[in-house]
């Protein structure tokens, strides 16, 4: 069943990253959703189905925690598979945001990274951090 | 049939029965790569990451450098019948622990990574780093890759 | 030391990120290159401050190609938008290493620059192929009121 991915992040390079990342995984893809902000994103998923989140923390107009929140507060999207991908060395924010359930890849990361945490996070694994 | 890669060198076999080894992984790198379909693989051994250090060099042996050997192993492979997007690609060495001050072993990594992100390629496993030499084998017929290191033996 | 902080973080974003050998020696070249782009990102949280990257001698285009996994250079847009995230991904990996990992930050959306209007606290130059990057790390003395 192909996979519909949101991507969240204020860099059009690091979208571009991410999304080069998502093809050569060999995943199923359907649809590739893109976001500079968080705002953006939920206007974007409003009323559409998405298999995983991408999000990073720090963007404009609405950061990625906010937006996370507004995810998990919706009962559509209480449960959609979430994965930070942030340069965010805050313990605290970290602590917060792994109570929402959501997975972290810390920036820079290299391209088996991701992978290997998205196939994680798809697969509903329980662990909160993807390394090396 | 076993056939031996030493140091800035290059085997690609696609006979069922080869087996391509190479020993003394330090601050050079290994890069398996692997067609199951197609049976094809090959072994490179490299030692440097940039050939503009030395290009009559480069010219000579291409696999005395990542940024030279690395495009030549796949080339070589694909010209065995290997395809790109079912390539099983495997990275082992670049140990730098006796080496800190010119970093090879992390350099040689940084560009072979370039290189793959560029060519579009992930890589299936690393076991890189640490301090401890490795031989790596790639059997051809089955592409199972093995490091040995420290007497321990493992497949990765 | 600041200094160390800024090149260890900055050597690993440019390593991992951008795929290029920082060197710390800087050869004549690489100190008379020429300023291509100057990006600043700025941090709110228990200090304020900012982080500036420059870069000089050729180095944008191949850090966004590189960056991209692209052969051809990508358009001048791309690149700030590169260099702004390099500017990103480095000033969130020093800021738990100045102010420890409990402390929370807002870091701004890079913003390209052309001059720089205090002295820094902490400056360092690394040497990136045949150009070079300097960092400039700023400090405000004064802690910012939470909002």
């Amino acid at each position: 069943m192909p996979l519909n991915i949101l991507v969240v992040d204020d860099s059009s390079v690091m979208r571009m990253i991410i999304i080069k990342t998502l093809r050569l995984s060999k995943l199923p893809l359907g649809e590739i959703l893109e976001a500079a902000n968080g705002q953006e994103a939920l206007e974007m998923v409003d009323g559409k189905w998405i298999d995983l989140a991408l999000v990073d923390i720090n963007m404009p107009v609405m950061d990625g925690e906010e937006m996370i929140n507004r995810l998990r507060e919706n009962p559509a999207t209480a449960d959609l598979p979430i994965l930070v991908i942030s340069t965010e060395g805050s313990e605290t924010r970290k602590e917060r945001l792994i109570q929402k359930r959501v997975g972290f890849i810390h920036k820079p990361f290299t391209p088996e990274t991701l992978r290997f945490a998205i196939l994680r996070r798809l697969g509903g694994l329980d662990e909160q951090n993807a390394g090396d | 049939m076993i056939h031996t890669v030493g140091v800035s060198d290059m085997k690609v076999s696609a006979k069922k029965g080869d087996v391509i080894i190479t020993h003394a992984l330090g601050s050079c790198l290994g890069v398996a790569v692997h067609d199951p379909v197609a049976c094809v693989g090959g072994l490179l051994h490299v030692m440097l990451p940039l050939s503009i250090i030395d290009l009559e060099k480069a010219d000579r042996n291409p696999f005395m450098f990542v940024d030279t050997g690395f495009p030549k192993l796949l080339t070589e492979c694909f010209k065995t019948g290997a395809q790109k997007e079912r390539l099983e690609i495997r990275v082992a060495g670049g140990v730098d622990s006796n080496d800190n001050l010119f970093q090879i072993g992390k350099r040689n990594l940084i560009i072979l990574r370039k290189l793959l992100w560029k060519n579009g390629l992930l890589v299936k496993s690393y076991d890189v780093g640490g301090s401890n030499s490795r031989t790596m084998t790639l059997e051809i017929g089955t592409g199972k890759v093995t490091i040995k290191s420290q007497g321990q033996t493992r497949t990765f | 030391m600041l200094e160390t902080e800024l090149y260890k973080a900055a050597t690993l974003t440019f390593e991992e990120m951008g795929f290029l050998l920082p060197t710390p020696e800087i050869g004549e070249q690489q100190l008379n290159a020429q300023v291509e782009a100057m990006v600043s990102v700025e941090f709110k949280g228990p200090f304020s401050g900012k982080l500036l990257v420059r870069v000089c001698g050729g180095l944008l285009p191949i850090l966004a190609a590189n960056m991209l996994g692209e052969e051809n250079v990508p358009p001048i847009s791309l690149q700030y938008d590169a260099l702004g995230e390099i500017a990103n991904v480095i000033c969130g990996n020093i800021l738990p290493c100045i102010a420890g990992s409990k402390e929370l930050f807002c870091v701004s959306t890079p913003k390209m620059v052309e001059s720089i209007d205090l002295p820094p606290v902490a400056e360092i130059q690394v040497g990136l192929g045949l150009g070079r990057a300097d960092l400039l790390l700023f400090i405000s003395s004064h802690p910012v009121l939470t909002e």
